[in-house]
């Protein structure tokens, strides 16, 4: 492939900057269309039952409109992938999930309308500014989800968890779509049996795990995000693992939807030795689509980031998860037909870059001047 | 904030503004509601119960088996246990009952079947929901 022809696909892929909403929305409908595509959901056609209202009834069953969702949600989906049309293929996706569902009482799912709604909102965010719309539904999600648990009499005594964990050891492994859910899975059966023998664990984990939700939710609210963040993302990767699946389209969303929350960097300072400047050079123009990065010649290795410098192996991970390439194609190693529970550990270069999504915007002080 | 926002958005803007409150309002009013039904739908409620269930249905007499009550209600079976005859639902089993009896009621009187539906949520005590 030619130069350009490479040039042309990193842009295809992985160059947010250009579209009509902000950067951080491409990439997060980006991240969700590859999700989208390779856990299959865009390839089949809905299971079919009855609808939400009865006057959907005639339509419901008809194979014209199954076959128009599937192409039009592959066509979407294929449109966000490769950052055209934004705007219009992330509102015709997301309400094509919100039409399937109602169309079909078997699809519903909250992992799929959580995924409709970010693609919905996302759409309907403006050019410029603080993703408002889509701050609010993953604050709304985590508030939500906590507190429907927090007013649930079995949550609160340990009951669900219990409950849940002896049979999830039994079957094995959460279905995922294109993963076998009864295959044995060790951590599964680890945690199951710990709380068989020790029953005030449950009560303990339940608590945990509400407490957490709404941490979360109002960490977000409270504009802590690096902290919100930071316990999101592990508490999704340790479902990830304990639960061995993704669960259809959660894991991605959920994850992807913190990219409302962050901004990325409009300007990387790279300085780099003389052995690696060419090798760097290559690297960055196959991924850095939308030139992000300033590369000059220097003593060692160092990246600055608004004010920011990091050097050695800290700045290369500081510089990677910056880039979108990186998010691009973490998304693919997780949602994948190869998926495991350990393809979790593509994560560890955020927590390694430490701040993974750049400092926080200064805040504005307010002085008041009297007499 | 939001009067804010209205206020110096252009037309286009404020209408996708004013469309994506309104999702956004439309959740929380489900989240409310959520507190008076047995249903979770749309109110973000992943896991508020799960329930292991078995389903029997009866067309004049004559008992359906397994596979075709699974297809009488496109019930999926990830979770399907031969042995006990049990499925497994992550959400409120309020669902499934909902599906059975929106299908039975989209039918003809005479293509009617009696249903049965035997569950456990959360590992209490068997419970049972029937039709007619």
């Amino acid at each position: 492939m030619s130069e350009s022809g490479r040039n042309r696909w990193a842009r295809a892929l992985f160059g947010c900057v250009g579209a009509d909403v902000p950067a951080e929305v491409v990439l997060l409908v980006r991240l969700l269309a590859i999700a989208w595509l390779l856990t299959g959901h865009a390839l089949f056609l809905p299971t079919r039952s009855v609808p939400f209202f009865e006057v959907l009834g005639p339509i419901a069953n008809s194979p014209v409109v199954a076959w128009a969702e599937f192409v039009v949600g592959v066509v979407c989906a294929v449109q966000l992938l490769l950052g055209r049309a934004v705007r219009v293929s992330a509102l015709t996706l997301g309400c094509l999930i919100f039409v399937t569902t109602l169309l079909s009482r078997a699809y519903f799912s909250n992992n799929r309308l959580y995924t409709a709604c970010l693609l919905v909102l996302a759409g309907l965010e403006a050019s410029k500014g603080s993703k408002l719309l889509l701050r609010a539904q993953v604050i709304v999600l985590y508030l939500a989800a906590g507190l429907d648990k927090l007013f649930d009499a079995d949550w609160r005594s340990g009951a669900f968890l219990r409950s849940f964990a002896s049979n999830l050891a039994s079957y094995g492994r959460l279905w995922s779509p294109g993963h076998d859910a009864t295959t044995a899975y060790l951590p599964a059966q680890l945690f199951g049996s710990l709380l068989d023998t020790t029953p005030g664990l449950a009560v303990v984990a339940s608590w945990g795990t509400l407490l957490l939700e709404i941490g979360i939710g109002l960490a977000l609210l409270a504009r802590r995000r690096r902290i919100g963040i930071a316990l999101g993302l592990a508490f999704h990767a340790v479902l990830l693992v304990y639960t061995g699946s993704p669960m259809g389209m959660f894991f991605y969303a959920a994850t992807a939807s913190y990219f409302a929350f962050v901004d990325l960097p409009s300007r990387i300072d790279v300085r780099v030795g003389p052995r690696m400047y060419a090798p760097l050079l290559r690297v960055l123009a196959a991924v850095d689509a939308d030139g992000l990065c300033h590369v000059q010649p220097g003593p060692r290795l160092s990246v600055i980031i608004a004010d920011e410098t990091r050097y050695g192996a800290s700045a290369l991970f500081a510089l990677a998860v910056r880039l979108p390439a990186f998010y691009v194609a973490a998304a693919a190693i997780l949602a994948g037909p190869w998926f495991t529970p350990w393809s979790a550990l593509v994560l560890i270069p955020l927590a390694l870059g430490f701040c993974p999504f750049g400092p926080l915007a200064p805040r504005t002080e307010i002085r008041e001047v009297t007499g | 904030m939001l009067l804010s926002l209205l206020l110096r958005t252009n037309r286009r803007e404020r209408a996708c503004l004013v469309l994506g409150t309104t999702l956004l309002i439309i959740q929380v009013i489900l989240f409310v509601r959520a507190r008076f039904t047995e249903t979770r739908y749309f109110c973000w409620a992943p896991f508020h119960s799960e329930a292991r269930y078995t389903i029997d249905a009866t067309i004049g007499g004559r008992a359906l088996n397994d596979d075709e009550i699974a297809r009488r209600y496109v019930l999926e079976r990830y979770y399907w246990d031969k042995a006990s005859r049990t499925n497994w639902e992550l959400n409120a089993i309020a669902h499934v009952i909902d599906t059975v009896r929106a299908t039975e009621a989209a039918l003809l009187p005479s293509e009617r079947a009696a249903v049965v539906v035997t569950y456990r949520v959360n590992g209490r005590p068997p419970e049972r929901w029937h039709s007619p």
